[in-house]
């Protein structure tokens, strides 16, 4: 073993260098992995203006609530459904945050039953300015749902600032959510 | 037939057993009745899958029906994210599934039905990715390794040959096979020259 390296100059050091970075490379990757969930697909769809919807509203079908209806505020569009095990977990953070701050909350009553999700709303409480109605989805599908809780942050003019994956519980709210509606308001001046 | 005839007297089992199931020893017979229902079970089972797999997207012209196989195959389910959504039974899968049948029936083209999905759910929706900046690492990576892998291979080997051959013999490049060459050469004009063996007892005793 010892001619090789003799040899070529710079082996040696090569010998002790490449396993370490190697492993370093697997390191990260593993490190990186950690915390990051497989089933968080990034949305394309942040950065983009929020698709253009209108849909009869949850509790007065007659009235309409669409994207109109989000512009010139920051807002979350919550998508949920009463079938939804998350969406109860998340319900009390959502009743805090409509209770302690100005960003309204409309709902996106996900492939639900109407009567189902009034009865929901009356029982736990109703966090939302406004819940539309998408019984068979279509909505969600533009929005590219794919799991309820689903959160999208808008900004005023209509644009998906971010895209929560997953029920909100607060140290999403602190870490994730809230620094960027600080941001978009520090922007607005 | 009249051998013929003793011969079923003789034996008297074998030529009931051929008659009639009912004459089989208990166990058999419950073998056979569950093997019968098994066989039954599994094809209506095999029948309702079949059925209700067919039943949703049925195309008139077989193309469309070629088309909505190789996309929805093409298709990942988002919430079992191994899956493709013709193989999904969840409900997004079921709703992407319906998506693509309305498509195709409204005469979209393969690629914007996948356009659709990519809007939407991002490139990972597609399981073959299109080739763009962010998927050339996908498509070119794994030759990349393949390239690496080669080329170590023969650096390693061209570089083993270059050290063998620099010093002229092989031997030279470990000083242990120089010693074992040197030491076979100094035996080696000893053997053949002893027919008799005697030249070995003598290496022995040294």
């Amino acid at each position: 073993m010892n001619a090789p390296t003799v040899s070529v100059p710079g082996a040696r050091w090569l010998k002790y260098v490449l396993p370490l970075a190697v492993f370093a490379a697997i390191g990260a990757t593993l490190l990186y992995g950690l915390d990051h969930d497989p089933r968080e697909i990034p949305s394309p769809l942040v950065g983009k203006p929020a698709p253009e919807f209108s849909l009869p509203r949850l509790h007065h079908p007659e009235a309409r609530l669409g994207t109109q209806d989000l512009l010139g505020k920051v807002s979350l569009l919550n998508v949920w459904a009463s079938w939804c095990v998350a969406c109860r977990a998340e319900h009390p953070v959502l009743l805090r945050i409509a209770r302690e701050l100005a960003v309204p909350i409309y709902g996106l009553n996900y492939k639900d039953e109407r009567a189902d999700a009034v009865q929901w709303l009356g029982s736990l409480g109703d966090p939302y300015a406004a819940s539309a109605y998408d019984h068979e989805g279509k909505v969600g599908l533009d929005l590219g749902v794919y799991g309820v809780p689903e959160t999208f942050l808008i900004g005023p003019s209509g644009k998906i600032v971010y895209k929560q994956i997953g029920p909100i519980d607060p140290a999403v709210w602190q870490k994730k959510i809230l620094p960027k509606i600080r941001a978009i308001e520090r922007r607005a001046g | 037939m009249r051998p013929s005839d003793g011969a079923a007297a003789a034996t008297p089992g074998l030529h009931r057993r051929d008659r009639s199931e009912e004459k089989w020893p208990l166990p058999a017979r419950l073998v056979r009745r569950a093997a019968a229902l098994l066989v039954w079970t599994g094809a209506l089972l095999f029948l309702s899958a079949a059925e209700s797999a067919v039943e949703l997207h049925k195309f008139d012209d077989p193309g469309l029906d070629v088309r909505f196989r190789t996309l929805t195959y093409e298709l990942r389910c988002l919430v079992c994210q191994n899956q493709n959504i013709a193989d999904s039974n969840a409900d997004l899968a079921k709703d992407l599934r319906n998506v693509v049948d309305r498509m195709l029936r409204d005469g979209k083209s393969d690629e914007e039905i996948k356009t659709f999905m990519v809007d939407r759910y991002g490139e990972f929706v597609l399981y073959r990715p299109r080739l763009r900046p962010g998927t050339l690492v996908l498509w070119v990576g794994p030759f990349l390794l393949v390239a690496a892998g080669v080329g170590g291979l023969l650096w390693h080997v061209r570089r083993r040959r270059g050290a063998l051959s620099g010093g002229g013999t092989p031997e030279a490049a470990d000083p242990e096979l120089v010693r074992i060459a040197a030491l076979l050469s100094s035996r080696a004009p000893e053997m053949p020259s002893d027919p008799n063996g005697q030249d070995r007892n003598e290496l022995g005793s040294r």
